[in-house]
């Protein structure tokens, strides 16, 4: 699974395996932690957390086995703890359905690069509009309010046609996992 | 069966809030509820939320670049330059960022009210053909009626053709001719002879010639060019005004000619020598005749093909019009549910109209083949939804095609399983709505290809990477989706428009097959 470089110092090495092994992965972590906790802004503090716990425990990792589940099981600990300490504010989804959700995605079969082929093609195949909209809403810090301002609409209809995009996106993505990748 | 597809639905509006985090303790409850023991809306979820976590990604999210600055620190000195991932595809930069919002801010005023709709284009025009007859173009030159005509030499080798300028002039050009559209109440008639009619709204209407310039003031008038230059104008109603070596006044009844030197004389005026609407209907109904004629002969070779999995003509509605007769040896009639019979390529061809989103055909084939190609005559009237869908098989497993055209104007096979997604890129835009074209799409293992085809035309072609056999089994739905269920946004797939020709075969055409298919079947010469 990873590579070696016989000519760099032990620690240079590691340090280059975590990083590949992380950035392969890291999208579908932070899959794993916005799927659990919805919220943007706490998924991203997880990450973030969860990000230097991997570094940290690193050593732990035996190379050659699987990162993902690795990861995973750090990852799904660092939700758990998050969400005992939020419980008191917020509705949140029960633990129960959270560990059925955690075991749905773990189980299921990776397809990082079909994703991100898919995605990106969706993303082409939305008009100028759509695309702008979806750019303009995934930017750092904005919100579907912040975007509507931008584009002198109600939120309302931001929101509804954002919901719409999301749908054609995720239909868009899934027919072309389902068929292997973009063609 | 509705309880669970309206819970689809309110999962998605959940999602929606979730997404926002605008989700209250009830809307919780409630998510959870949906959830609970519902694999496929676990699912849903799932892959919903990684689509979020995937677009905050690639749009360089807080997170992403927090994590990586943070981890920048501790590892900069550790990572090796070739260790370091290859360059991401991040989908745009910050500085394009910029642009965009401008970008959307001036789009969005417009696009909003009609839902984001894409942006279509019309190329306008200064006229449009209406009419042809018999109409022979010079060279490329490939003009039906209904084509939008823009700004150029138009140069009709035989035949007649009707041209509506959008100010209201109306010219029937005859052949050999050629006619130059300079504005919308302006031509050059470098030569050729044409007959005019102008209405009081486009009265100013202008026609040059090399010796001559003729303004219109409510009239109706013949004028001929030969190619030496020698002009002669025929006014039979009205009044014309001629600008040419001396200013002249026509009025009813007076002729004028102009000779190579720009000398005029007057002459009688001859109205047999212009042909108007009248010959021009007599002329199209010969030639609507002599193409369906052709068409039909063609048409019977094709239902005798031994690959003819089914092919439909649309020629014998039975006595209650709800039976789509299948011409091929199989004779595996289609059912017709909602959609009404009406007028195809040519005054007499039977075609379905698509209109409401309940109109369909059904038809229901046993058979499994290595190659295919699909063929449809279609008249789009409007993009209305993201895919419009000649064919599409109610399942989609393992082999099954799906034939779509997108509000893109791409022309798209999806191949359930692991077959692949074949999309041409934007072909077709307002212009071509209301005009007949052919669609074909071959996929051919022998090659290993898929290609698509408009109006005879190669447009696109893609490797076909999964070789297997392929199903049309089980019901599939011609002009619409037929799978059972509520449906929304994108599974909405009816076509809004007519099909006259409709064929599916079991084995790949060539190109040349395709060509005269078109050229058998195009509704004007």
């Amino acid at each position: 699974m990873t590579e070696t470089h016989p000519d760099l110092p032990p620690e240079q090495q590691r340090g280059a395996d975590f990083m590949r092994l992380f950035l392969e992965h890291e999208r579908r972590i932070y899959g794993l932690i916005l799927s659990l906790i919805p919220q943007w802004s706490d998924a991203d503090d997880v990450m973030q957390e969860c990000t230097s716990v991997l570094w940290r425990k690193f050593d732990e990792f035996q190379p050659g086995t699987n990162f993902a589940a690795w990861a995973f099981k750090i990852a799904r600990f660092q939700v758990l703890a998050f969400r005992k300490r939020q419980r008191r504010d917020g509705a949140q989804l029960s633990d129960e359905i959270i560990e059925q959700l955690a075991d749905r995605l773990v189980a299921s079969a990776d397809q990082a690069d079909h994703r991100r082929d898919a995605l990106e093609n969706c993303l082409q195949r939305l008009n100028e509009t759509d695309r702008a909209l979806v750019q303009l809403r995934y930017t750092p810090g904005a919100d579907t309010k912040s975007v509507a301002s931008q584009v002198a609409r109600s939120t309302d209809a931001v929101y509804k046609a954002l919901n719409r995009i999301h749908g054609q996106l995720l239909d868009c993505v899934q027919l072309r996992i389902a068929k292997g990748g973009a063609s | 069966m509705t309880n669970s597809q309206s819970d689809a639905g309110r999962l998605d509006e959940l999602l929606g809030a979730l997404r926002d985090g605008q989700l209250d303790d009830e809307q919780v409850a409630e998510l959870e509820s949906l959830l609970d023991g519902d694999p496929q809306a676990m699912t849903r979820y799932l892959n919903y939320a990684q689509l979020c976590a995937d677009l905050r990604h690639c749009h360089g999210s807080a997170s992403r670049v927090a994590d990586l600055a943070s981890l920048a620190v501790p590892m900069a000195e550790h990572v090796p330059p070739e260790a370091r991932p290859a360059p991401r595809r991040v989908w745009r930069a910050s500085a394009a960022v910029a642009g965009l919002v401008a970008l959307a801010a001036s789009l969005a005023i417009w696009l909003f009210p009609r839902e984001l709709r894409p942006t279509f284009t019309d190329q306008g025009g200064l006229a449009v053909l209406t009419l042809v007859a018999d109409a022979h173009w010079e060279g490329e030159q490939a003009l039906s009626p209904g084509v939008p005509l823009q700004k150029g030499v138009l140069e009709l080798r035989s035949g007649l053709a009707q041209i509506e300028f959008f100010r209201g002039a109306v010219v029937i050009l005859e052949g050999p001719a050629k006619f130059e559209l300079v504005a919308d109440d302006r031509a050059i008639l470098h030569h050729g002879t044409l007959r005019s009619h102008v209405s009081p709204p486009a009265q100013g209407f202008v026609i040059e010639t090399p010796r001559a310039k003729l303004i219109d003031h409510g009239t109706e008038f013949g004028l001929s060019v030969n190619r030496a230059g020698e002009t002669e104008v025929h006014v039979f109603e009205g009044k014309v005004e001629l600008q040419g070596a001396v200013a002249h006044q026509l009025i009813a009844g007076q002729g004028v000619r102009f000779d190579s030197a720009g000398k005029n004389e007057s002459i009688p005026v001859r109205q047999e020598s212009f042909l108007g609407p009248a010959a021009m209907a007599k002329t199209s109904d010969a030639e609507v005749l002599r193409r369906r004629n052709e068409w039909a002969a063609h048409a019977a070779t094709l239902a005798r093909d031994p690959a003819a999995v089914a092919y439909f003509t649309f020629e014998h509605p039975d006595a209650w019009g709800r039976t789509l007769q299948d011409e091929s040896t199989h004779a595996r009639d289609a059912a017709i549910i909602g959609s009404q019979w009406s007028e195809g390529r040519w005054p007499g061809k039977g075609a379905l109209e698509f209109k409401r989103t309940g109109d369909r055909v059904r038809i229901d084939l046993p058979d499994a083949f290595d190659a295919f190609t699909l063929v449809a005559w279609l008249r789009i009237d409007g993009f209305d939804r993201w895919l419009s869908s000649p064919l599409l098989t109610d399942t989609y497993d393992q082999g099954r095609p799906h034939w779509h055209v997108t509000w893109h104007g791409e022309i798209v096979l999806g191949i359930g399983g692991d077959g692949n997604y074949f999309s041409s890129r934007g072909l077709l835009g307002v212009a071509d709505l209301g005009r007949w074209i052919q669609l074909a799409t071959v996929v051919d293992p022998a090659t290993k290809t898929v290609t698509h085809y408009l109006d005879g035309k190669q447009v696109h072609q893609t490797p076909l990477r999964v070789l297997q056999q392929f199903r049309i089994a089980g019901p599939a739905g011609v002009g619409n989706w037929s799978r059972p269920g509520v449906f929304r946004d994108n599974d909405i797939r009816s076509l809004n428009g007519r099909m006259d020709e409709f064929g599916i075969f079991s084995r790949a055409f060539t190109p040349d097959e395709i060509r005269t298919m078109y050229e058998k079947g195009k509704p004007t010469s």
